[in-house]
């Protein structure tokens, strides 16, 4: 997604300055699975659940501001905001309530909600310049702040003779976790006018944290992921 | 007065003489059994049997849809005189989509009646009361019937069940004189005897299907269909008969109950879960909803008496409530204490009775008897009501428990569990313990209650034997005829032809020859003529020598 911002038309050399701000919006991108694993009891008995979501893609958004300190080095903070409503896959066997080791399968989806703030700190080197086109790369540090959604217990629907059972919802609550990480990324910057400019930006960051939710149970998840869009830049 | 006669044969001769064919009502003797399967017998037992309808000489007991065969129903028609039911004369119509397919049953001939009750039936359960010394509540009303006897008359009486210790019995008494015209048992018992978690008598881990109730649990199911409670008499013999009699009711507090979800009876863990199970075994196998296929309640009755107090206790005493268990109409059962580890009986110990699937099936089983076919307690029919419990008993053993010797497991004893070693009776070689393997062997005695009404214990095990060769196959050790069984993986179609025929093709009144044909007939209904079970039930009753 590309944000819309406002354009004026400038001079080439307002983009000497000393700052710049970027915005962004994009998407980020993530191999990573929440994979919940955990037991509740049911009739008398421990019933193992599980829960999958498949993070994808988030909808992301950024925004940074970068200082030039000496010749071709700047330092920059960004902010990046990256949120996804999906399903996930709920599985659990719940055990017959007349007889021991005889569980039932059920399946269902549940819809899980991720929000990640994460806070970019790094350092900016200008690779080169070709006419009203620059190009920088960056590196740095990374503190992602995540809300995902986990269950905490499973709900079903049977009846005599309970040979079967079906899903029903699973109860939900919001899991926070805050990890440091890195990131490293590149951007392409077109000076289009006198202060405003247009670009093109990839980052990848990464963090590693477990997610633990208020009856105890957890899944690890990577916090972060490739992140990629555009958007407008600003000089000044 | 008023004097009727009972003329259904002569009806059904009528028709039959009409439609100039025989049907295959073999007058061994009066009564007349009925078994038409062929298309002539069914043609004149048929239009008789409408006839006889309109007419009211044969009344509706119950029609049911075939929950095995779709398209099939069964009709369960009673014998009346006079507006009388006639004890044990009854038909079982079997229809595809309204084609008469089989009639079973036991027609009584024509025979002058007084239907005029001389005595009003409060006399009755004052006889009663006294000749059993029970206390018989209003609750349990005589019921006026015919009674036929042997001269191929007809006696009015009144029925009415009575238990006392030590005793069980269905007096008839007759109408007119007061006098006890026949004793049958009432109790038919195996002789000789919200989720809780819980061990069984055998030490085994189980879950019970429980309520909450001030803070306690109680054995009471609200999971099943039907309401499932189970009583703990706390060893109050003189209150369980009240209660078998009607006089008195059993109320929350006499539920078996337990202050955590952990119980700690055996004897009401095993009790609560196997009458569970075994409801869930006839629904699951058969589609049938309980003993009268609507979910009749179901009440266990357990700790009758103290295991400690065996030695004070008369012998009528243990016979009925230490080393027995008995269903005794209604949906009630009661179960044994057993005896002290250290006491043996006839060389076996004899453990809490409840602790037994088969055994439990068993009485369960008499209770579908009552509500399906009602075989009545005495000679060939009685022993075929016995040998519908214990093939139902294995059957529901082998339905939950791996095949296999010992403690839990599936063969073809019965109530080894709990009495050991051995149990009481073998389907699969009833010599080993006395009992006929062949009909040749068919004990003829009294059918009173001092020789086990026509030794139906005894006698039960020509059939249960022919079950046993039906689905294992193996050589008859008397008539060395040898039976393709149709094999331990298929068993299930020996079962449903059983469960068929003595639940729906069966009268009241059945003999051996009725069974054989009823369940041959069952196994072609549902697995086509020729099939391998027809083949197998078939070469089975042949090898024990039923034809």
């Amino acid at each position: 997604m590309i944000a819309l911002v406002p354009s004026l038309a400038g001079a080439q050399d307002a983009w000497d300055g000393r700052f710049r701000i970027s915005v962004n919006g994009g998407g980020q991108i993530s191999r990573d699975v929440i994979a919940q694993a955990f037991t509740v009891q049911k009739n008398l008995e421990p019933a193992p659940v599980t829960f999958d979501v498949d993070r994808a893609m988030d909808v992301w958004f950024d925004g940074g501001i970068v200082a030039r300190i000496h010749g071709r080095w700047s330092v920059g903070a960004a902010v990046s905001f990256a949120t996804r409503n999906t399903d996930g896959h709920v599985g659990a066997a719940i055990p017959h309530p007349f007889v021991f080791n005889l569980p039932r399968p059920i399946g269902g989806t549940v819809g899980a909600t991720r929000t990640e703030i994460a806070v970019h700190l790094d350092a900016i080197y200008r690779v080169a310049t070709r006419g009203r086109l620059e190009l920088n790369v960056s590196g740095g540090g990374s503190i992602f702040n995540t809300r995902q959604t986990l269950i905490t217990d499973v709900a079903y629907a049977d009846a005599y003779p309970f040979d079967t059972a079906t899903f029903a919802s699973a109860t939900t609550t919001r899991a926070t976790a805050t990890a440091g990480g890195f990131n490293v990324g590149a951007d392409a910057t077109w000076k289009r006018w006198r202060r405003v400019g247009l670009g093109g930006m990839v980052r990848f960051a990464h963090a590693s944290k477990t997610f633990t939710a208020d009856t105890g149970n957890s899944a690890a998840s990577d916090l972060g992921g490739l992140q990629a869009g555009g958007g407008v830049r600003f000089a000044f | 007065m008023r004097t009727v006669t009972l003329g259904l044969l002569g009806a059904a001769a009528a028709v039959m003489m009409a439609a100039h064919v025989t049907p295959r009502a073999r007058a061994q003797s009066r009564p007349s059994v009925v078994t038409a399967t062929s298309a002539a017998d069914l043609r004149a037992w048929d239009g008789a049997v409408d006839r006889l309808k309109r007419d009211g000489r044969l009344r509706v007991r119950a029609a049911s849809d075939d929950p095995l065969v779709p398209g099939r129903a069964h009709e369960r028609l009673d014998q009346y005189a006079g507006g009388v039911r006639v004890f044990g004369g009854d038909l079982v119509r079997q229809t595809d989509n309204g084609v008469t397919v089989s009639i079973f049953g036991t027609m009584y001939p024509d025979a002058p009646v007084d239907v005029a009750a001389a005595m009003p039936p409060e006399n009755a359960r004052a006889i009663v009361a006294r000749l059993s010394g029970a206390e018989i509540g209003e609750a349990r009303a005589p019921e006026l019937l015919l009674l036929p006897d042997e001269a191929g008359g007809a006696r009015l009486v009144y029925r009415l069940k009575a238990f006392g210790i030590g005793r069980a019995i269905d007096y008839f008494i007759d109408a007119a004189t007061g006098g006890v015209v026949l004793e049958l048992a009432a109790a038919e018992r195996q002789t000789a005897a919200s989720l809780g978690v819980g061990k069984g008598v055998l030490g085994d881990d189980k879950k019970v299907s429980v309520a909450t109730m001030s803070a306690n649990f109680v054995a009471v199911d609200l999971l099943r269909p039907p309401s499932i409670r189970t009583y703990d008499m706390r060893a109050n013999v003189s209150r369980t008969i009240d209660f078998l009699n009607g006089v008195t009711g059993l109320v929350a507090s006499d539920f078996a109950l337990s202050a955590t979800t952990t119980w700690s009876d055996p004897v009401a863990v095993d009790a609560h879960k196997y009458v569970g199970d075994v409801y869930d075994f006839y629904f699951k196998r058969f589609g049938r909803r309980g003993l009268d296929n609507r979910n009749l309640a179901l009440i266990n009755v357990i700790h009758p008496v103290r295991r400690d107090d065996v030695f004070s206790a008369s012998a009528d005493v243990i016979n009925s409530f230490y080393v027995n268990a008995f269903y005794a109409g209604g949906g009630v059962m009661v179960y044994g204490e057993g005896l002290p580890p250290y006491l043996t009986l006839g060389g076996q110990r004899w453990n809490y009775l409840a602790g037994a699937l088969d055994v439990i099936a068993h009485e369960l089983s008499h209770g579908v008897t009552e509500f399906s076919s009602n075989l009545i307690y005495r000679n060939q029919s009685g022993a075929l009501n016995e040998a519908f419990s214990d093939i139902m008993g294995t059957a529901a053993e082998f339905f939950y428990q791996p095949p296999g010797d010992g403690p839990l497991k599936a063969e073809y004893l019965m109530g080894e569990d709990v009495i050991t070693p051995g149990g009481i009776r073998s389907l699969s070689n009833p010599g080993q313990f006395g009992d006929p393997d062949h009909f040749s062997k068919y004990v003829t005695v009294a059918s009173d209650a001092a020789h086990d009404y026509g030794a139906v214990h005894t006698n039960m095990t020509i059939v249960t034997h022919a079950y046993y060769l039906a689905t294992e196959g193996g050589t008859n050790r008397t008539s060395g005829l040898s039976v393709q069984g149709i094999g331990a993986g298929n068993r299930d179609q020996i079962e449903k032809v059983f469960y068929r025929g003595f639940t729906q093709l069966m009268p009241s009144n059945a003999t051996f020859s009725v069974a054989r044909a009823a369940t041959i007939q069952a196994a072609r209904d549902l697995y086509g003529a020729g099939s391998a079970a027809e083949r197998s039930v078939t070469q089975a009753w042949t090898a024990v020598g039923v034809r």
